[in-house]
């Protein structure tokens, strides 16, 4: 699929119209051009048509060349310009050639760039056409699907065609002839006449020319006396100084600081039903605009819900878990308090089982020790344990006996305390002596050692 | 003249034409003003508390590895408390198995039953058997059995005393019968008193719980 030209200049002459499309917007190449004739009576914006349909896709920017366009140099009284700006200058300069073009300055536009600045006088060279014609062919060119870039004359392309330094240019149209020269600055001179007339001449001899001409343009199917001409005429019926010719309005319409007079596209006044649909469209353009991004902003809420679900659930999760293992360690604790308080519970029952054959093994323990020196009379059950009461003729005799059976009935739960002894003062060492031994529960037997 | 009527001119065609540029985005002005008041300026707190939420939520959360410690401790938590239920429901058990060869009424028979037998294979003297209600228990006695009191539904711990005569030997070696029985018998309380003849002959007080 070829790529869209970059640039097209259309040149619209009496002859012929020509369309040559270029690439590349700052540099730009020639890619192809057609030529065609123009036909008698084709107006300006039907030529315009004419050349557009001779090739592919209309370029993205369009420079029209037009012999219809009329333009000329205009000087003005020194001072009658100072002060003024752009557009007000602009406006004094179509009423100023309202005469010369024949244009009306109300129904034309109107281009122009100051030149020869050695003169006197300021000088304006001036590019004017009728505002109805420039809509047209901008319209048309619209149609095709491209924009305008402007209108100007074919004459007067502000470079020269070899390379040359300081160069002038003679430039012969069909009903123009003209010179242009760069030196100190921008030096143009412009006869509305047919070549072979000879007023241009007189004229020209007026205009003092810095340079000698260094080439000759002569346009197609334009007849100019030889002795006008010079060794370097490019003639424009030959294709391959229209090549060259054209590739330097294409680099010379390149950016926007022009030095040379187009008319360019004035902006629309936009009419009131187009401004109400114009802001229409740019409030429902950016209610849509709002619209999407409060959904995105939505749907953007809603992945972070959706990244902050799982991370929520991981909490919730834990937290169960953490109030499920403080129900469960709480529970276990008061269960082992429980089993604590059960043990200690079946620790006091198995007193009584392990106390089974706790008398036999007093009685036994007693009959161990079994002395002359002492007689057991009495053993009673108290509100601790046990009292042994007896007789002894010794009064060590029951202390003795005490610490014997102390170790032995420790295993049976008692615990021995000292005897309590009363002598009867009857035997000289004080005696015979009633003692009394207590053997008082323990809780827990002391087990003896293996 | 002409320059100055055109400047004026310009001018205003300027100023209007400005106003009606601007005009043309009044509506989108207030499209922009309206969502930006009534859905922009909310949405975006509501966003922004989210996002603080998330990212608070983000540093707070537990992570998979957390998660999974944490059911690691609960297993092993539920294993501690089944173990110690199942330690808990044993010693109630042996416990309430214990406490229920009180009581009994038959066994109780039976066990009176068997001391009068084994009596008569010792020389001793039964001079009276009877039920007492307030044995002289020792202190750590007396509440044991008193949870086992607590234990029983309906019939309480009986204590009955038999009073013997016999000597110290035979009495020894009727308790070494006593401790060497399988029957459950629990020994409670023992009394001696010499008998004033002095010929070896002691009168025996003794209880047992039932």
């Amino acid at each position: 699929m070829p790529t869209r030209p970059a640039t097209t200049i259309l040149l619209i002459t009496e002859q012929e119209v020509v369309r040559a499309d270029f690439s590349g917007k700052k540099a730009p190449q020639l890619i192809q051009h057609w030529r065609q004739p123009r036909g008698l009576d084709a107006a300006l914006p039907t030529a315009v048509e004419l050349a557009i349909s001779l090739g592919p896709k209309l370029g993205r920017e369009v420079l029209v060349l037009t012999t219809s366009a009329w333009t000329q140099t205009i000087s003005l009284p020194a001072g009658s310009t100072s002060g003024m700006d752009e557009t007000e200058l602009a406006q004094t300069l179509r009423f100023e050639v309202e005469a010369f073009s024949g244009l009306n300055a109300f129904d034309s536009q109107l281009s122009f760039k100051q030149v020869n600045h050695d003169s006197q006088s300021p000088e304006f060279w001036i590019t004017q056409v009728e505002i109805a014609t420039f809509n047209h062919v901008e319209e048309m060119i619209s149609l095709r699907g491209g924009k305008l870039l402007g209108l100007a004359s074919p004459f007067g392309v502000p470079q020269p065609l070899t390379p040359t330094s300081p160069w002038q240019r003679m430039e012969y149209w069909h009903d123009l002839v003209g010179c242009i020269a760069v030196d100190a600055g921008l030096r143009v001179f412009i006869a509305n006449s047919q070549p072979r007339s000879t007023r241009w001449q007189v004229a020209l001899e007026n205009w003092q020319a810095s340079t000698p001409t260094s080439e000759w343009l002569v346009e197609a199917g334009v007849a100019v006396p030889h002795e006008y001409l010079g060794e370097t005429t490019q003639r424009l019926e030959d294709s391959e100084p229209l090549e060259d010719w054209l590739a330097h309005w294409a680099a010379a319409a390149v950016g926007a600081d022009y030095r040379f007079p187009i008319i360019v596209p004035t902006k629309k006044v936009a009419s009131k039903e187009k401004r109400t649909k114009t802001s229409l469209a740019i409030a429902v353009g950016l209610l849509a605009i709002c619209i999407g991004h409060y959904f995105f902003q939505q749907q953007s809420a809603g992945k972070l819900a959706a990244e902050l679900e799982p991370l929520q659930d991981r909490t919730t999760q834990k937290q169960n878990l953490d109030a499920e293992l403080r129900t469960i360690t709480t529970a276990t604790t008061a269960l082992a308090s429980e089993a604590a308080d059960l043990a200690t519970e079946q620790e006091e029952l198995g007193s009584l089982t392990r106390w089974k054959g706790r008398f036999s093994a007093l009685l036994a323990s007693l009959a161990r020790q079994r002395d002359d020196d002492f007689v057991i009379n009495k053993i009673t059950p108290s509100n601790d344990g046990l009292a042994i009461s007896g007789t002894t003729l010794e009064i060590q005799t029951a202390t003795r006996l005490a610490k014997a059976l102390q170790p032995e009935l420790l295993t049976e739960g008692w615990s021995v305390e000292a005897p309590t002894q009363e002598g009867a003062n009857t035997l000289e060492n004080g005696g015979p002596w009633k003692f009394t031994l207590r053997l008082k529960d323990r809780a827990t037997p002391i087990l003896p050692s293996p | 003249m002409l320059t100055a009527t055109n400047k004026r001119s310009r001018k205003i065609m300027n100023t209007k034409e400005r106003e009606q540029f601007l005009l043309m985005f009044l509506p989108a002005c207030l499209v922009v003003i309206t969502y930006a008041i009534f859905f922009y300026s909310p949405s975006q707190k509501t966003a922004q508390a989210a996002r603080s939420q998330l990212e608070d939520v983000r540093q707070k959360a537990p992570t998979e590895q957390d998660l999974l410690t944490a059911k690691n401790l609960l297993e092993v938590a539920t294993q501690t408390q089944a173990t110690v239920q199942e330690e808990v429901n044993r010693v109630q058990e042996e416990i309430v198995q214990f406490c229920a060869t009180f009581g009994d009424e038959s066994r109780r028979f039976q066990t009176i039953q068997n001391i009068t037998a084994w009596l008569q294979d010792h020389p001793l003297s039964l001079l009276a058997q009877a039920a007492v209600r307030e044995p002289t228990l020792s202190t750590v006695q007396r509440a044991a059995l008193q949870r086992i009191s607590s234990h029983l539904e309906k019939n309480r711990i009986q204590y009955r005393e038999f009073q013997l005569e016999g000597t110290y030997l035979d009495m020894v070696q009727f308790l070494q019968r006593f401790t060497k029985s399988e029957t459950p018998i629990y020994p409670v309380s023992l009394e001696m008193t010499s008998s004033a003849n002095e010929d070896g002959q002691h009168i025996w007080s003794f209880v047992v719980a039932l």
